[in-house]
């Protein structure tokens, strides 16, 4: 199956070397180089790897550009860039580092080696300033925490490994909630925050961004 | 019950306040600030809180038609500190809070709902200063010693645009944004009194400035100043990381913040105590 750029909800922002999609989806924006970029862009599902590793070859003179596109391809999968995302590769992928030496031995630079740099854009939130940590705003992340929960037992409720997570973290929102209480900050920080990492890994196991 | 406009600037932008008045309970009083030419209105039951809440964001008093009103309600029949309720357009927050707790999470939505409403205009958490006709950025989560960095360079002389927040507009130029600088360290205190007495005092707001120097630091005990520049790629995520309304307006957003880490040069830095690295910092811009 050839593969295909998911391009609903991306919004494309070129820099000088590399260009940025914003992923409204996610929220997620990833900065491709040139490589992972053009074979983003020609993947429209009519072209093969073979096809998509010629436009390599002549748009950037990348020469082992069949392993470069598969390790491209990957990486696009890897950040959900790609519509068939779910598909393997079609065959066992290189290694990057067997890719980086064959462009060094071609007398290329390695920086055409497919690269995808990703971060997750912040909730308002997550970005004001004024320390919003779960001590400052107890209640306000209790309840948080709670609707959270229950939204996520109903969605998930097969899922035991991330309700154990879950669990866990709640039992651990309240714990701090409690230490609050008792004058104790220090202990109600740590348990925030182990609180905290609980939630947002359950959230990353599930494939949902941070809180 | 009755509106009251509030006329004349405030210009005590400290977070204190008198005790609330128990008369008048039934009345309602209203103000209107404007920033960055977005036009909020703010309520409450208590006329005391009225220069406190005018004193959340920096701007004047006149201005377009108001876009969104904000209420804090005291409600004085409860017998518990927390009960001021928050509202945005007459929606109640399911909440209630203690007056401390109200007006800094009132602040933060104040910030939030003009970051996304302000036209053309991008805003990233970051202490500004000016120099020599080019501004710096200090972009930063809260504690990262932005600010106690930003009145070092004020002491030095550079011009003070903001402790908190960058705004930034489609040509890459840093806008004034006057809030009353907060310190937690000693450092720096003097510096932020006598800024906060211009301020009060009424001080001309600086004109944009192009960014030239985004530089992205954080404070090591006995660190000396290590640096290294960064690449367009990481200015950009170094930008969208502290950007208040990235989700909201992504387009907006990156066409900016490109514009800023293609245009400025950016220095990612671990640094000791700030008086001894202002002039170094000064020296990059």
């Amino acid at each position: 199956m050839n593969a295909v750029a998911r391009t609903s909800d991306i919004y494309i922002q070129p820099l000088p070397t590399e260009v940025v999609l914003y992923d409204r989806s996610n929220h997620q924006a990833h900065c491709l180089n040139t490589t992972v970029f053009k074979v983003w862009e020609n993947a429209d599902g009519t072209r093969s790897v073979d096809q998509l590793a010629e436009i390599l070859n002549n748009d950037l003179d990348v020469p082992c550009g069949r392993d470069v596109v598969l390790l491209a391809l990957e990486d696009l999968r890897t950040a959900n860039l790609l519509q068939n995302a779910t598909a393997p590769p079609e065959a066992q992928l290189p290694s990057r580092r067997d890719i980086a030496r064959k462009l060094s031995v071609a007398g290329l630079s390695v920086s055409l080696l497919p690269f995808i740099g990703s971060m997750v854009a912040p909730t308002p939130a997550m970005a004001r300033s004024g320390n919003y940590t779960a001590t400052n705003y107890r209640q306000e992340y209790a309840q948080a925490m709670g609707d959270t929960s229950t939204d996520l037992k109903q969605l998930y409720q097969n899922k035991n490994g991330s309700l154990n997570d879950l669990e866990t973290a709640i039992a651990d929102g309240q714990g701090g909630i409690l230490a609050s209480a008792q004058g104790n900050q220090s202990a109600a920080q740590t348990d925030f925050e182990k609180a905290e990492t609980q939630f947002n890994d359950m959230l990353k196991a599930l494939g949902l961004p941070p809180l | 019950m009755g509106n009251e406009e509030i006329v004349g600037t405030v210009v005590d932008r400290e977070l204190s306040y008198t005790q609330p008045d128990s008369s008048h309970a039934d009345r309602e009083y209203f103000i209107a600030r404007s920033c960055c030419g977005v036009r909020i209105g703010l309520r409450s039951n208590v006329r005391a809180l009225l220069p406190v809440l005018a004193s959340l964001i920096p701007g004047c008093a006149s201005g377009p038609p108001v876009q969104v009103t904000f209420a804090i309600k005291d409600n004085r029949d409860l017998d518990t500190a927390s009960r001021y309720e928050i509202a945005l357009n007459g929606r109640v927050l399911p909440r209630r809070f203690g007056l401390d707790d109200a007006l800094h999470l009132l602040r933060c939505y104040l910030q939030e709902m003009i970051a996304m409403l302000a036209t053309d205009l991008v805003l990233v958490h970051a202490a500004v200063v000016g120099w020599r006709g080019r501004a710096l950025l200090l972009p930063g989560m809260s504690g990262t010693g932005k600010s106690t960095l930003a009145m070092a360079l004020v002491e030095l002389g550079a011009t003070y645009y903001s402790d908190e927040l960058a705004v930034i507009d489609e040509n890459a130029c840093v806008h004034p944004y006057l809030r009353v600088p907060r310190l937690r360290g000693l450092v720096g205190q003097e510096t932020a009194l006598r800024v906060r007495q211009l301020i009060s005092a009424g001080m001309p707001a600086p004109q944009p400035l192009p960014v030239s120097l985004v530089l992205l630091t954080h404070y090591l005990e006995e660190a000396s100043c290590e640096q290294r520049d960064m690449t367009c790629r990481e200015i950009l995520f170094g930008l969208i990381e502290n950007t208040v309304a990235i989700r909201n307006r992504p387009e907006l957003s990156l066409r900016v913040l490109k514009e800023v880490s293609t245009r400025a040069r950016g220095v990612l830095a671990r640094r000791g105590d700030v008086r001894f690295v202002a002039s170094a910092v000064l020296a990059m811009i």
